[in-house]
């Protein structure tokens, strides 16, 4: 156990990010929703996907991003190179697809009037073409939308002049994991659920471990390690430039259930996969604004989980969480990797119905703070560093 | 072949066939239609067989499942499908949480 158990000591570590307590407005305001879409969601690198869920050329994912009114097409081409275009026609601005997944080898169809494009986002045939006027189809490709990539994550940025290229907006973050094996892990399973609630709340939510031995107290109260006054304590948090990382260890030798014991003694593999850049033992970054990464150690394995929250409007949100686990060889590590997913989606389902009612109580304005422990740094600075992008053009946040 | 729906080593779990089901959503959906009781009792049926459920799929690759075997695969799915009711929560009334439903699940 590495975890040192004393008080306020990681306002010691960023005293810079100070202990006042935080406005609320921000999560139940329809102006400062809106002040998001344009300083925030158009101003900042934005994951929409991975390559693996285009691996063939011709592949495509569609993500819409209902904060900007965008929905965005983004293509594995035949040159290989991935992609991303408006999804929307350029004879009258129809929407071209409606599947979340494809392939376009043969063509991307407009199916108002058979507008027909190439995987590279070209306009390659239009009907009755010699019937317009001047149309130079050349110039009339997808509206393309700026695209990179890292370990894997398709980041998209609506701004077609970034003030920051992907790596420099990631900073720390792409140096601390960019070298993880995400490309060894496999998705086992996406959760999509609707919430009525701020994309902030429910991301706030999350960003803490302080909740899990009261609200979570039957699925996990005693799995994260708690101190003497059974209060949890992290292991580390790192600040970076506008995204965060906390890390915590699991209670040594913690309780198993009947069934995790059982299934223990029913894999009798090797050990699995291991991700060597774990700082403790569930590191959890938050990559703003909307993105959380997830590392954990399993007993047999690693594996990593995602989670985006994609506003809908002021007070509704999508959680869409996935997980990530090497592909099971056998029937008892897949029976493994069950168990651990049911577990924390059913903590999710706890944290679903809590992201609500937070939503509700802040909507009344009984309250207009958030007070916040010291465990729950990475909530104070993400609301700065919201704060920052929301004065002003972006910059280096002053801390 | 055998003629049964389960292997030869497992029919006295056929009662239980109808939680063998391939996609997450409907083993949710199972465990949402059914009572506490039925729950406990497919639970009690299942967790002294998991040793021998694995051993026996262990047999055989594992990507590559013939019918018999799959099914039996998917009931020790649901098994892990309500062992949190079970063995952590004891009963649904003290669930806290939106409804499973309310979850969209791709596989």
């Amino acid at each position: 156990m590495k975890t040192q158990m004393q008080e306020k000591k990681w306002v010691a570590k960023y005293p810079e990010v100070g202990t006042e307590p935080v406005p609320a407005e921000s999560c139940i305001s329809q102006d400062f929703f809106s002040l998001e879409r344009e300083r925030v969601f158009k101003k900042t690198w934005i994951n929409v996907c991975r390559v693996d869920d285009i691996p063939e050329q011709g592949d495509y994912f569609v993500r819409d991003l209902s904060v900007c009114n965008a929905s965005v097409i983004i293509i594995r081409g035949s040159d290989n190179v991935i992609r991303s275009f408006y999804n929307v026609c350029s004879h009258r601005g129809n929407i071209i697809t409606h599947n979340e997944t494809g392939n376009c080898s043969i063509g991307l169809f407009c199916p108002f009037h058979n507008w027909q494009y190439t995987d590279l986002g070209n306009l390659a045939k239009v009907p009755d073409e010699e019937n317009f006027f001047n149309l130079d189809k050349n110039t009339n490709g997808l509206t393309p939308i700026k695209t990179d990539l890292w370990a894997g994550f398709v980041f998209i940025h609506l701004d077609d002049t970034p003030e920051y290229s992907l790596l420099e907006y990631l900073g720390g973050v792409a140096n601390k994991i960019g070298d993880c094996p995400f490309d060894q892990m496999a998705l086992l399973q996406t959760y999509k659920v609707e919430e009525k609630t701020n994309w902030k709340i429910a991301l706030d939510a999350q960003n803490e471990v302080y909740h899990l031995p009261f609200q979570h107290q039957k699925l996990i109260g005693h799995t994260f390690l708690l101190n003497n006054k059974n209060n949890t304590r992290l292991l580390d948090v790192i600040l970076f430039n506008f995204h965060t990382m906390w890390s915590c260890e699991f209670v040594p030798n913690y309780k198993l259930s009947p069934l995790e014991s059982l299934l223990g003694q029913v894999d009798p593999g090797t050990t699995g996969l291991r991700i060597p850049q774990l700082v403790g033992e569930f590191d959890f970054y938050v990559i703003f604004p909307n993105t959380v990464i997830i590392l954990f150690r399993g007993p047999m394995e690693d594996g990593y989980i995602t989670y985006h929250f994609w506003p809908l409007a002021l007070n509704r949100t999508i959680w869409e969480v996935r997980y990530y686990f090497p592909p099971a060889a056998s029937a008892g590590r897949r029976l493994g990797q069950e168990f651990f997913k049911c577990l924390i989606r059913d903590v999710q389902q706890e944290d679903s119905i809590a992201h609500e009612a937070l939503y509700d109580g802040l909507a009344s304005r009984a309250k207009t703070f958030l007070q916040l422990q010291d465990e729950e740094i990475t909530i104070r600075y993400f609301h700065k560093v919201l704060k920052n992008f929301i004065a002003s053009a972006p910059g280096q946040p002053s801390v | 072949m055998s003629e049964h729906l389960l292997p030869d080593k497992f029919l006295d779990l056929e009662k239980y066939l109808p939680w063998s089901l391939e996609k997450e959503r409907q083993r949710t959906e199972k465990r949402e239609s059914c009572t506490d009781e039925e729950i406990k009792e497919f639970y009690s049926a299942v967790f002294p067989r998991l040793k021998d459920i694995t051993s026996y799929l262990d047999t055989l690759p594992f990507n590559d499942l013939p019918p018999e075997a799959t099914r039996l695969f998917y009931i020790s799915l649901s098994l892990i499908e309500v062992s949190n009711l079970v063995e952590r929560y004891k009963r649904r009334d003290a669930i806290v949480a939106i409804s499973p439903l309310a979850y969209e699940s791709n596989l």
